[in-house]
C-alpha cells in the first residue's frame, strides 16, 4: 500500500481509507499538529500495510506517538481474531519484547531529598548497569536457574528476597505472564542475554528520579499511591539481547513458512502465520519467556535503586506503583461488533490501558482502571494516565512522546553531549552517562510535545491525566 | 570522487527511531564487509589495528540470508562476548562466505551511539547492480 488517503473524522482522530489489500480501514489518532509529516516519514503507509494482515478486525490503529518503524508503525496496534485464521507477527511485538516502563513511588518529598540528590545519582550511576554488552545485577548459575526466570518472571526474583508481594500485584500479569516455552528460546538467545539481567541497555532506556509536579485526578492519585511533590522513580527498559534474538529468530522463521499457510505481506517485517499454528504457539511461547525475563530485568533493577536509596537517603522504601510493558502481543478478549472475541492484541510501541472494572486489575486499582505509564523524552515531563471508558483501539494508549528527528539528525541539529548536560544542570536535572557522545540522541528537540500528546489521548478517549512527573534526575541507558 | 562513487564504501542514513546501513563494493564480500563497518561505526569508535581476538565464522544461504547473518553476528558477538569488531574479512566459501572478525574488547572502544538490537527485514536490499558493483541497504533498531 503506497498511496494514503487520510480522512479527518474529528480534531484527534483521522480514518485511512481502506483501499487495495488492506481488510480494515486504519484510525490515526493525532491532531493536527502530531500528524506525521515530518519528511520521509512513512509510518500513514505503515499503518495501511498492518491492515493487510489476515484475520485483523476493527482497524489498524496508530496512537497519538506514531512513528516511523519498520513492518508496524512505532505506536501501531493491531488485533487479529484467534477463530478467522487470525495471525501473529513478531514484527507487530518489535525487538525489544515487553520493554516497558514501571513507577516506584517514595515516602520522600522533594524537599526530604534536599541536597542529597547528588549523591543519590551517584549512588544510581555506579549501581545501575546501562550501555551496550554484558553485565547485569544477576547472574544465573545454570541454565536451570535462567530457565525459571524465563517461565516465573519477576515472581523468580521476589521468590529469592529481591521484592515483595506489592511488587507482583502491582506488575501487569502478577509479574508472570503464562505460556512462556525456554525450550523455543535458542541457545544464542540465552547467550545474548544471560549475561544481562539486571541492567538498562542503551538508546532511549533510562532510569529517572522525578517529582509529582502536578495532580489533576486526586482521587485516582491516591488509589494509584501518590501525591503532589512525591519522589517517584521511573524505569524503562525490557528484554536485552534475549528478547532482540527471540524476535530475529522467530521473524526468520515466520518467512520461511509463512507461504505454506498461504500468507503474503507487503513488507517482509510482517511476516506471520496464524496464531493457532506451530509456529505461532512457537513464538508466542518464547515470546512468553522473553516478557518474562523483560519483568525480572525491570525487578532487579528496582532492588538496586532500593539499595541506592537507602545508601544516599537512608532508607529503601520505594512502592510499585504499576509495571505495564509497550511492545507486546496478547490474547485478550474485546468486544467486536458488540460481541466478546478472543484477539491476538499486538502493542507495538503502545500501552495497554484497562478502564476501571477490567476483571485482568488488581483489586485496589479495579474501580479506578489501569495505570497508564507515558514518559516524555529526557529533561521533559512524564505522565501517569489511567485506562478511561470505554476506551478505543483495544484498550490501548500512546507509550511516549514519540520520536521526530532521526538520531544522526538530532546529533547534527543539537548542542554537544558536555553543553546539553550542562543545560540540563541548569533546569535542575541531574544527568549521569556513560558516554556524552551519544547523549544529543536523546535531547528534548528529537522528540514530539508530551503536553500535546498526553491531550490528544485524553480527547481521543484513550486515558485521563492523573498525574505528571517532572524529572530531577536521569540515569541514560 | 563523489562518496556513492567510490569503489568502496559505507554510509548511515536517517531513520526516525532506528539506523539505516547502506554499504557498496566491487564484490559480494567487499560490500558485506563495508556493512559491517556501517554497523560499528553506529555505535562504536574503533581503533585500527586494536583486535585482540579473532573468530571465524561460516554462513550458509543467498544474498540476503547472508547479510542477516553477518550483522546479526555483529550483533551477538557484543551482548554474549562483549566484543566489537575491530577488522572484518568476508571470503567467498561453498555455500555462502566464510567470515573472519578481529575482536575488541568493548571496555577498550569508546560508544558513539546506542547499541544494535537487531536487523530488519523490512526494505533489504542486496545485489549486484548493472555495473558490477555491490549494494545493500538495510535498516537497523537501535
Amino acid at each position: 500500500v503506497s498511496a494514503v488517503c487520510l480522512i479527518r473524522e474529528s480534531d484527534v482522530r483521522w480514518r485511512v481509507e481502506q483501499q487495495g489489500d488492506m481488510r480494515v480501514p486504519g484510525v490515526v489518532f493525532a491532531s493536527e499538529r502530531l500528524l506525521p509529516g515530518e519528511r520521509g516519514d512513512r509510518s500513514l503507509e505503515q499503518v495501511a500495510n498492518v491492515a493487510t494482515l489476515p484475520g485483523i478486525v476493527t482497524a489498524s490503529y496508530a496512537m497519538p506517538d506514531v512513528h516511523w518503524g519498520y513492518g508496524f508503525p512505532i505506536g501501531g496496534v493491531a488485533a487479529t481474531r484467534l477463530d478467522a485464521g487470525g495471525v501473529v507477527s513478531p514484527g507487530g511485538v518489535g525487538f525489544d519484547i515487553s520493554c516497558g516502563v514501571r513507577l516506584l513511588a517514595s515516602s520522600l518529598d522533594r524537599s526530604d531529598l534536599a541536597d542529597r540528590l547528588e549523591l543519590l545519582m551517584d549512588a544510581l550511576a555506579v549501581a545501575i548497569p546501562a550501555g551496550m554488552g554484558r553485565g547485569g545485577v544477576w547472574q544465573a548459575a545454570d541454565r536451570r536457574e535462567l530457565t525459571r526466570l524465563l517461565l516465573d518472571g519477576a515472581q523468580y526474583p521476589v521468590s529469592l528476597g529481591f521484592g515483595d508481594q506489592r511488587d507482583l500485584d502491582r506488575c501487569e500479569d502478577g509479574g508472570r505472564l503464562d505460556g512462556a516455552d525456554p525450550d523455543e528460546v535458542s541457545e544464542r538467545a540465552v547467550k545474548r542475554g544471560s549475561g544481562q539481567v539486571g541492567s538498562l541497555g542503551s538508546g532511549n532506556h533510562f532510569l529517572e528520579v522525578q517529582v509529582v509536579d502536578r495532580v489533576l485526578e486526586p482521587v485516582v492519585a491516591e488509589a494509584f499511591g501518590l501525591h503532589l511533590g512525591q519522589v517517584c522513580v521511573m524505569i524503562h527498559c525490557g528484554s536485552r539481547g534475549l528478547g532482540h534474538q527471540v524476535c530475529t529468530d522467530h521473524v526468520r522463521r515466520m518467512g520461511e513458512t509463512m507461504h505454506t499457510h498461504g500468507i503474503r505481506v507487503p513488507d517482509a517485517q510482517l511476516a506471520c502465520v496464524p496464531v493457532r499454528s506451530a509456529e505461532g504457539r512457537a513464538y508466542l511461547g518464547a515470546l512468553a519467556a522473553a516478557a518474562n525475563f523483560a519483568r525480572a530485568n525491570r525487578q532487579w533493577l528496582t532492588e538496586v535503586t532500593r539499595d541506592a536509596f537507602a545508601h544516599a537517603v537512608g532508607h529503601r522504601e520505594l512502592a510499585l506503583v504499576y509495571d505495564v510493558s509497550h511492545n507486546l502481543a496478547k490474547v485478550e478478549t474485546h468486544l467486536v461488533d458488540g460481541r466478546p472475541v478472543r484477539l491476538c492484541v499486538h502493542r507495538k510501541g503502545a500501552t495497554r490501558a484497562f478502564a476501571a472494572g477490567s476483571p485482568e486489575l488488581p483489586d485496589d486499582l479495579r474501580p479506578f482502571g489501569q495505570p497508564v505509564l507515558l514518559p516524555g523524552s529526557m529533561g521533559t515531563s512524564s505522565y501517569v494516565l489511567v485506562g478511561d471508558a470505554p476506551g478505543d483501539a483495544f484498550a490501548s494508549c500512546a507509550h511516549g512522546s514519540g520520536r521526530t528527528l532521526s538520531r544522526h539528525e538530532a546529533k547534527r541539529r543539537g548542542t554537544s553531549g558536555a553543553d546539553l548536560r550542562s543545560h540540563l544542570a541548569r533546569a535542575g536535572i541531574a544527568v549521569r552517562a556513560r558516554s556524552l557522545r551519544d547523549l544529543p540522541e536523546e535531547a528534548p528537540m528529537a522528540y514530539k510535545d508530551v503536553e500535546e500528546v498526553v491531550r490528544v489521548c485524553e480527547l481521543a478517549g484513550l486515558a485521563r491525566r492523573v498525574v505528571r512527573l517532572r524529572p530531577l534526575g536521569v540515569v541514560k541507558g | 570522487v563523489a562518496i556513492g562513487e567510490r569503489p568502496r564504501g559505507h554510509l548511515l542514513r536517517a531513520h526516525t527511531a532506528d539506523l539505516i546501513v547502506e554499504a557498496w563494493g566491487p564484490t559480494r564480500e567487499a560490500c558485506l564487509e563495508e556493512a559491517v563497518a556501517g554497523l560499528v561505526t553506529s555505535f562504536a569508535q574503533v581503533a585500527d589495528g586494536s583486535g585482540s581476538s579473532y573468530v571465524e565464522v561460516e554462513l550458509t544461504g543467498g544474498d540476503a540470508d547472508l547479510l542477516l547473518a553477518v550483522l546479526d553476528e555483529v550483533i551477538y558477538r557484543l551482548d554474549a562476548d562483549d566484543a566489537i569488531p575491530a577488522a572484518v574479512r568476508v571470503r567467498p566459501s561453498l555455500a555462502g562466505v566464510t567470515v573472519e572478525l578481529s575482536l575488541v574488547d568493548r571496555h577498550r572502544v569508546e560508544a558513539s551511539g546506542a547499541a544494535p538490537k537487531g536487523v530488519s527485514h523490512s526494505g533489504l536490499e542486496f545485489g549486484e547492480r548493472d555495473d558490477g558493483a555491490w549494494r545493500c541497504r538495510v535498516t537497523i533498531d537501535v
